[in-house]
């Protein structure tokens, strides 16, 4: 009887350790809180020749054979609190002079082990230096501190929850903190500070009480979870606090563009293309060079040339070449954001491209020009 | 008795109660606690280890088993094995299993085969198989050659971090 019963003691674990294997995934980022991690240890051992009955461990000793006799080590995970703020730009975030709801994007992740509510506070920096290289140096004025309902990245019409809600371990959303600039001159700036602080989490809808300290002071209570700060220290912010804080700034700025006009003979009846002269029946192609300074805040978008040839076409002087580049094709245009920033022929057509050329007027446009970048545009005319 | 034990459900459960009521300690006594590891900096630079009753256990926390094995009878236990799996929840941190003059043996297969590191491999998404590593470590299981004596107390130990 002694044997059967052993058998069945065995299956029992076997049993028993094919349904641990069911399930066997971890969580991403850590054990929950709350879980409870076993362990129970077992001897196998022989008197003599007699192969004796499995001994399972209990926490304060058994030797009472038998899968129903040992008992669990247990111990249950507390909840381990971790966040992190991180602004997303990597750079300033450029506004005009006199902008409205100009927004500040940041990421608020929950790196730790619990479903947690986050409630959110701004600081304005009290000059000094900027994460960028900068200084502070004013203020803009509050609109307020919105969390991101669509993960959009955008601030929009939805976007009013101003804390955060019941943020699972190993989730992520974005935070804008928006705000009116008011009159500044160009290259102020104005340095924020995001805060997060935890808060108790779980009941949707409802903003749970900030943690403010957690139970390191507290003893151990087997059977409770406990709460362990294990927060970063951040910006003006200590580690092990239940805070993580990120800085980033507003600019004022502005695109600063340049324009330049050159012209060359490309040709002259009389001696082509070599050493060409200004003469009657010559071909004199003007570029046009626009260029956004390299120290400029701003990229520029939807730049268009215009120059007006009429006054020289009224009065004789000069003839617009329609074919110079292609047929029908007066103009050219090289420009970062067109055909890849290679010289592309435009048509004299209004509508079918960026080029047109109507009552006299050559117009370029849809050039977009980043800091430091330059686009040219050139056309030809004949001389009468 | 044996007969009995054949019949039906009433007749089992019966059993069992008379199997618990006379429930026969063995010749071993095991032992296993939970201590979760403190680590600090002592004032001469190097780092102090401290092991507590694992109350406050949080993920990155290291949590050191320790399964005492007793022996209370009047004869020598032959052929001791200590088998302890891995908590699923935990890793196991490499070379720290202490042998304890005991063949050292690792399962990745939730305790089916156990063998030596060097002879354990786990299969990768193509079919192939690579060296396991700690990581991949599902039990820890300890042979002993030389026998349990009466009263002799044995001590193993292995340290895994909470994921």
């Amino acid at each position: 009887m002694q044997r059967d019963w052993k058998k069945s003691v065995r299956a029992g674990i076997v049993l028993a350790s094919l349904a641990l294997s069911v399930g066997e995934n971890a969580s991403a980022i850590g054990t929950a809180s709350g879980t409870q991690v076993n362990n129970r240890a077992t001897v196998e051992y022989a008197v003599g020749a007699t192969t004796q009955p499995v001994i399972e461990s209990s926490p304060t000793g058994n030797s009472v054979p038998g899968a129903t006799f040992g008992t669990d080590t247990s111990f249950l995970v507390d909840n381990r609190i971790d966040l992190t703020v991180a602004e997303l730009s990597g750079s300033y975030t450029v506004v005009a002079s006199g902008g409205l709801s100009e927004v500040l994007v940041y990421t608020v992740a929950n790196t730790g082990n619990t479903v947690q509510d986050f409630s959110l506070s701004a600081t304005d920096l009290a000059g000094g230096a900027d994460p960028f290289g900068g200084t502070d140096n004013f203020d803009a004025a509050p609109v307020g501190i919105f969390v991101d309902a669509n993960n959009d990245s955008l601030y929009d019409a939805g976007d009013v929850a101003t804390y955060v809600d019941d943020l699972a371990a190993d989730g992520t959303v974005e935070v804008f903190i928006v705000r009116n600039i008011g009159v500044q001159a160009n290259g102020d700036i104005s340095a924020v500070i995001l805060t997060a602080q935890v808060a108790q989490g779980g009941l949707v809808g409802t903003q749970g009480a900030d943690i403010l300290t957690d139970d390191a002071a507290a003893a151990d209570l087997a059977g409770t979870v406990q709460i362990v700060f294990g927060d970063g220290a951040s910006d003006a912010d200590v580690a092990n606090n239940g805070r993580f804080a990120d800085t980033d700034a507003y600019r004022v700025g502005a695109a600063q563009i340049t324009v330049a006009k050159s012209s060359a003979v490309i040709s002259d009846p009389i001696n082509l293309g070599v050493n060409p002269k200004a003469i009657p029946g010559a071909v004199v192609e003007y570029t046009v060079t626009i260029s956004n300074d390299a120290l400029a805040s701003a990229a520029a978008t939807n730049v268009q040339v215009t120059d007006s040839l009429n006054a020289e076409i009224v009065a004789g002087t000069v003839v617009f070449d329609a074919n110079g580049y292609a047929a029908g094709a007066g103009m050219e245009v090289t420009s970062p954001n067109i055909a890849g920033g290679v010289a592309t022929a435009l048509t004299n057509v209004t509508l079918d491209d960026q080029g047109d050329f109507t009552a006299n007027v050559v117009t370029v446009g849809g050039i977009a020009l980043n800091a430091g970048e330059s686009a040219t545009v050139r056309f030809r005319v004949v001389i009468q | 008795m044996h007969k009995n034990w054949m019949r039906g459900a009433a007749m089992f459960a019966a059993l069992l109660c008379a199997a618990s009521a006379s429930a026969e300690a063995g010749s071993v006594e095991l032992r296993a606690k939970a201590e979760k590891r403190l680590q600090m900096l002592r004032p001469d630079g190097t780092l102090g280890e401290l092991f507590v009753p694992a109350g406050k256990v949080v993920p990155g926390d290291v949590v050191a088993y320790t399964i005492e094995a007793r022996n209370i009878s009047q004869d020598n236990a032959d052929r001791v094995v200590i088998t302890d799996p891995i908590p699923e929840q935990m890793q196991y941190l490499d070379g720290t299993a202490e042998s304890a003059g005991a063949e050292l043996l690792f399962s990745v297969d939730r305790g089916f085969r156990f063998d030596r590191p060097e002879n354990l491999t786990v299969a990768n998404e193509d079919g192939t198989r690579r060296p396991a590593v700690a990581g991949d470590y599902t039990h820890v299981r300890w042979v002993f050659a030389a026998p349990l004596a009466p009263a002799e107390l044995r001590s193993v130990r292995f340290l895994a971090k909470l994921e």
